[in-house]
């Protein structure tokens, strides 16, 4: 849920983050539900302008709904900016290595 | 004021009974592999991947009773802000340096590009140092249809 509500989820209110009507729509969906349809949808900010660096998948980490992010499908490798390669440096009983 | 001596990204920071922290895998570089199907992957997005930003400040006598923070910020590579942090500094008597271990929910991918984390130090909310920044350069590459 949106941290921000400027009014109570209930009573008709309206989510400006995911639109849903509290009392009207979550009558017919869950909350899962609701969720679910809004991150289909690409999880727009629905009314005006959103609050400064909002990020919807943030806002889902820290609402602690880190299940319902999408991976995107991808894969995530990570690399060294360095290369590092091994090269003997014969300093009496030391082995070096040297970063290039 | 406290000298910054440690600021890196890494996947993950154990620490152990001690106290002392080892960091694992720092990150530099960070490949994306697409199938044709992610293509329609948001610019906003960001994974579910944690990660964690690390820096270790190394006290001067002199600091006893003055309030320090620091602050970062993860931005994407057009320079908008994606997350803020401030950690209070605090002073443990009988240590000479102070840790922070900041964990990340996700990791941001919509956008290739060099990531950039910043980091300053602010006494009394006033900033009074500022660290060079980290860049985690993000590359898309398409994977292969199977």
């Amino acid at each position: 849920m949106f941290p921000g509500l400027p009014y109570p989820p209930r009573d008709y209110h309206i989510c400006p983050c995911c639109s849903t009507e509290f009392g009207n729509d979550d009558a017919e969906f869950s909350h899962i539900q609701l969720r679910e349809m809004w991150i289909g949808n690409g999880a727009f900010w629905f009314f005006g302008n959103p609050p400064p660096r909002w990020n919807p998948w943030m806002q889902l980490f820290e609402g602690d709904h880190r299940e319902a992010v999408p991976s995107f499908r991808t894969d995530l490798k990570s690399e060294a900016a360095t290369k590092v390669e091994p090269r003997l440096v014969m300093t009496g009983l030391y082995t070096e290595l040297s970063a290039a | 004021m406290p000298h910054l001596s440690i600021f890196a990204a890494c996947e993950k920071v154990i620490i152990d009974q001690a106290g002392v922290a080892s960091l694992i895998t720092l990150f530099g570089k960070i490949t994306i592999s697409l199938p044709p199907e992610a293509l329609e992957m948001p610019p906003n997005a960001v994974t579910p991947r944690e990660w964690t930003i690390y820096s270790l400040w190394e006290w001067d006598p002199e600091d006893q009773g003055k309030r320090f923070s620091q602050h970062l910020e993860i931005r994407w590579p057009n320079g908008t802000v994606l997350v803020e942090k401030r950690d209070e500094l605090v002073r443990v008597a009988d240590r000479r340096s102070t840790q922070i271990v900041s964990p990340i929910a996700g990791f941001p991918i919509g956008e290739p590009g060099m990531i950039s984390i910043h980091l300053r130090l602010e006494q009394d909310e006033t900033p009074v140092f500022e660290a060079a920044p980290i860049h985690i350069e993000v590359v898309h590459t398409p994977r292969p249809a199977q």
